[in-house]
Parts: structure tokens; sequence; C-alpha cells
């Protein structure tokens, strides 16, 4: 084996000009791949971290399942197999439904419980959350602005308003209530803004619900969030938790660069043409060579082993030489790149400043170097089987 | 027997054209025994050569090596003839151009699977008996004609075949310098028992041999 290589060295050495130029020819298609897979990664990294900065991953949102046609609902026995479930520390149901004022404003109304509050981390701006069991409720931010401008109901205030519900023959049947507004919640950037909380069993009797609308569960640790939300659906219900957007963000950028490493590796064929051209080239120069060797001795397999072995030795270099272009070619985007993709994404792209928007893990430089052999041995088999198949007379007549 | 042909014929097809190469030629050559084949260009002398040497395949006839009927339909029993039994030396020297000279005498060692340290050892055993110890490093361009041919025996004795095929080993020497190649292959002869066979159109070359075989024709004369 070690002879193997080194008779292969001493035959490269003797066309440093050619080798020098198909191992840099792979080199540079290796260094697209990593290059182009490195932004991918970068963004996909960048795009992650955004949904974990912005969402608490240690959430798990239920909502009712289906199983075989027939809807699973959350009622109070599955709120109370989740909360027996290892791991979760809060399960929080609520009830959603449109209620409208008398001057016909639509809002949002939730039904919730004090653990809600403690999930969704709600914090107040002006007054205080409501008592249980009564008929205060909690303004979101955007409803208060809106209530106060349209109907001029203030913080303190009563507010009457209606729900419409559907009798067993579809025919409408409406319900008036009246509540105190108690307080207003801080702006959360979300659904919260638009709402408004009422306890969850003042909710229940306007709404006559059997089963609730949602719920949160909160689990102690993120690393049990998916095996958590593995055992709610196991109860027929649908789990989502914000690593389904992580999920869904992995897939997709893998699929993005996949297609674009794909694209940047068409320099690779071409970098495997270099060697199958090359090698062909080599083979008729040294026919007499191989015909000598033959005639000393060597066999099929053996000629073809030599062959081999020069093109594995211009995959090693070249996957060499690739892995330090590529990653100076992931630097060159980050350091080019991250100032245009800043410029046009605006204030989200200023998060990017302050990072990379390039990222080279070792499997990717790893996946090169394998690349750049693999090609390298595909692309040689060719010229080292016309090699191995030279008839040594006509190959030793040969001046 | 070293060598045996019966009826050994070689055609060649040119275009449309058969040209004769070898025409029923009938040849023994015992073990130990030096011989000579002569004959004009063309006379058919190289073809006999390259196909005693398992390189060309004969159109019709047989040829037995040691005792052993020749398979040429089977390559890898053509294989292990050429590095076990045969040992070739050529006109043009034909060194790698890539190795050493030591390097070019472990090379048909490396074929026969021989271990690192003895084809080293054995290597530098032969460069002594061709008397080129100083040259083992040297490559092929740094080495005279004449040393050239003695790293060439050199290399056709690695595996220590019984039969060196030998085609016009002086040919592209002086006269002075083909007389010690000469020399060193009849020392090979007596010393060591080699079969050789020697390939020349020079009729003095030939007559180093113990016996002269001439060819025309594609026929022995």
């Amino acid at each position: 084996m070690r002879e193997l290589f080194s008779l292969a060295f001493r035959q490269l050495a003797r066309k440093k000009l050619r080798v020098f130029l198909i191992v840099l020819g792979i080199a540079i298609g290796v260094a697209a791949v990593i290059g182009v897979t490195s932004l991918g990664e970068g963004l996909r990294i960048q795009a992650v971290d955004k949904i974990k900065a912005s969402h608490d991953l240690t959430i798990i949102e239920v909502s009712a399942g289906s199983d075989k046609g027939s809807t699973i609902l959350l009622t109070d026995s599955k709120i109370n197999d989740i909360r027996r479930t290892e791991h979760v520390i809060l399960a929080a149901q609520y009830v959603k439904d449109p209620y409208v004022t008398m001057n016909k404003t639509y809002l949002t109304f939730k039904g919730v419980t004090k653990d809600y509050k403690n999930i969704q981390n709600l914090q107040m701006e002006k007054g205080d959350w409501f008592q249980e069991n009564t008929n205060q409720v909690v303004l979101g931010r955007d409803a208060a602005d809106k209530l106060s401008k349209i109907e001029n109901i203030k913080p303190g205030d009563e507010l009457t308003v209606m729900l419409r519900l559907y009798g067993e023959e579809g025919r409408p049947m409406d319900k008036t209530a009246v509540f105190r507004i108690v307080g207003v919640m801080k702006p959360t950037g979300g659904e919260h803004d638009n709402q408004v909380m009422l306890d969850i069993n003042k909710a229940r009797e306007m709404d006559e619900k059997e089963a609730y609308d949602g719920g949160f569960v909160k689990v102690d640790d993120p690393v049990f969030t998916s095996s958590v939300r593995t055992k709610i659906e196991r109860l027929g219900l649908k789990g989502y938790s914000a690593q389904d957007e992580i999920d869904a963000v992995n897939s997709l950028m893998a699929a993005i660069t996949l297609v674009l490493g794909f694209f940047s590796g068409i320099s690779l064929i071409v970098g495997g043409l270099m060697i199958i051209n090359t090698m062909t080239i080599s083979v008729y120069e040294r026919t007499k060579e191989i015909g000598l060797s033959k005639a000393l001795g060597a066999s099929d397999f053996d000629i073809m082993k030599m062959f081999l072995a020069e093109s594995m030795i211009i995959g090693v270099m070249g996957g060499i030489l690739g892995i330090l272009l590529g990653s100076a070619f992931s630097m060159m985007i980050d350091i080019l790149g991250k100032p245009f993709l800043v410029s046009q994404l605006g204030e989200m792209g200023e998060r990017l400043q302050s990072t990379h928007i390039t990222v080279i893990t070792p499997s990717l430089l790893v996946a090169g170097f394998i690349i750049s052999l693999v090609l390298s041995i595909v692309a040689g088999l060719y010229p080292a089987r016309r090699a191995a198949k030279l008839n040594p007379l006509e190959a030793l007549r040969q001046i | 027997m070293m060598v045996n042909t019966m009826d050994l014929t070689k055609y060649y097809s040119q275009g449309k054209e058969k040209v004769v190469a070898l025409e029923g030629v009938n040849l023994t050559i015992e073990e130990s025994e030096i011989i000579s084949v002569i004959g004009p260009s063309g006379s058919g002398k190289s073809t006999l050569l390259y196909i005693l040497g398992c390189i060309d395949s004969p159109s019709r006839g047989e040829v037995s090596l040691n005792g052993s009927r020749v398979d040429f339909k089977n390559n890898s029993s053509l294989v292990l003839l050429r590095r076990k039994l045969i040992g070739f030396v050529f006109q043009t020297f034909n060194l790698m151009p890539a190795m050493t000279a030591a390097q070019n005498i472990e090379y048909p060692m490396y074929f026969n699977k021989t271990p690192w340290i003895k084809r080293r050892e054995r290597a530098m055993m032969l460069l002594e008996s061709v008397g080129l110890t100083n040259r083992a490093n040297h490559l092929p361009t740094e080495l005279s004609g004449g040393e050239q041919q003695r790293v060439a025996i050199a290399r056709a004795l690695a595996n220590d075949p019984m039969l060196i095929l030998a085609d016009e080993p002086t040919g592209n020497l002086d006269s002075k310098t083909g007389k010690t190649i000469l020399d060193l292959m009849r020392r090979l002869n007596k010393e060591e028992g080699k079969t050789i066979m020697l390939v020349t159109h020079d009729m003095d070359v030939a007559h180093t041999a113990d016996r002269v075989i001439s060819i025309m024709d594609g026929r022995i004369q």
C-alpha cells in the first residue's frame, strides 16, 4: 500500500503543473459547495435563533385532535391526564368566543385560569388581574385602545357584551352579560393584545361549551418538550410547539441548501471531467510503461490500482485545498455579503450585523473532503480500467 | 525442457492482408541452455520471443514452459508466468523513468508481493552482482546506456526467473559495452544456470550463445 502511493506520488511529481491544475479545479468545486452550504447553514441558524429568541420552547400548545374522522375534545379529563404527565409543570386550558358590544365592536373573549397568565407571562400595565369567579375582565392593550376610542369605555367601567349561541335547530340565541374592566395588560406583540381575558368558569357559563378550545402546557426543560408533546399526541390531541417552526425552517433551509449545493456542485463535475481527461492522457503517455509493467508481472488489477492511487492522491489534495479555499470563500461571503443582506433586510438585517451569515461546521468540511475523494476515485475508474486493459505487446511496441 | 513449441504459428492481419509472422515453428530449449535467435528485422524473431514471454499469443500451435502447456486464454495464469518464470531484457532498456535503479529492480518483486525489506535486500544484492552498487539511488536518466542495461538485467533477475528473454540487448550499445552485457549474460547462464534466449540480428552477438537458431520469414532455417 505504502509502496503503491509512493509510486503514485512519484508519477504525479513528474507532471506538477498538470496535477496542480486538476487539484485546483476540484478544489474550486469543493470550495463552491462548502461556501454555499455554509451560507445556507448560517442563514438557517439565524432563522432558528430568531424563533428561539421570540418563542418559549418549553411551551406546547394543545388543541382538539381527530382520530379516524371523529374529533377528540380537550376535556377536563384530558387536561388532568396532561397534568399527570412527567415534566409538565403547568397546564392551562382556555375557551375563546367572539363577543360583540352594544355598539357592534367585535372582541375575542378568552376564558382563562391563573396558570394561563403565568404560562403566557402576561403582565399588567394598569389595574389588576381579575378575581376568580367574578365578572371582572382584563383587556389587551389594543382592545383597550379600541374600546376607549370607539365607545369611550375605560378601565373601571362596565362593559356590556353579547354572545350569540346557536340552539339545537340552528336557531340563534343571544346572551347578554355585563363585565367590569379591572385592568389592562402590557402589550405582548401577540394575539393577547386584541383579546379580553375573563374567568374561565364565567366564560363557560356563557358559551355552554362541553370542552376547551385549547390549552398551553409548560414543561420544566426544553429537552423534554418533544417527548411530552408525543405523549399529548398519544392522548389523541394535537400538539404544537415552536420546535415545529424550527423543524419547518430546518427542512426548508436543508432543501434550499441542497439545491444550491447541487448547482454549485456542477463545478465538481467539471473537476471530475478534468480528472478523466488528464488521467486518460496520462494513460496514453505512459502506454509503454504500462506494457512494461505487465511484462514484469503486473496484473490488470495492479495497473488499475496504480492509476486509482494517483487519482486518489489528486482527490485528497483537491479535498484539502478545497477545504482551505472553501473556508476562505465562506469568510468572503460573510464579509462581502453581510453588508448587502443587512441593507436589503432593513430592521431584520440589523440583527445580522453582529453575527456571521455563514457557518462552517466540521461535518461540512469532512463532507467536502469526502466528495472530493469519491469524485476522484469515480473519475479515475475509467482511465484506470483503460490502462488495465491495454495490450502489453502493443504497449511495449510503442516508441 | 525449459521451452518447447509445436507448430507455433502467428498471423497478423494488416487490413485485409494476412501477414505471417511465424509458421510452424518447432523449437526446444533445454534448461540452463543459452541460445540465440538470429534473423533480419521482420523475420518473426521478436514475435517468437514475445509469445514465449506470454505477452503475445499464437494463432496456432502450442507452447510449453518448464514442462507445462501455456494456456493463452487464461490471463491470470499468463500474469503468473510473466511474474515468476520469465525475465525480460529489452533493446531500449525500458527502465521506469520515475524510479531509481534500486526501485526499478524492486518493481517486479512488488508485483510478486515480496515483502518490502526482502525487496530492498535483493535489489542491493543484484545491483552488486551487476557492479552498480554506487548507482542504487540514481534515476535512469543519470545512468549511461550500459549501466541502464545492467540495471535492466538485474531487474529481469528480480523474481529469480528460470528463463531470461533478451530482445536485442546490445542493440543500443556500442560494441565494447555490448560485450560486457553479453559477458554478464553468459555469467548468469554459467553461474546461476539461467536459461537464456537472445534475439539479435548481429552475428557476433549470436555466437556468444551455445546454439544459434536462424529464422527467416517466420520459419526456422
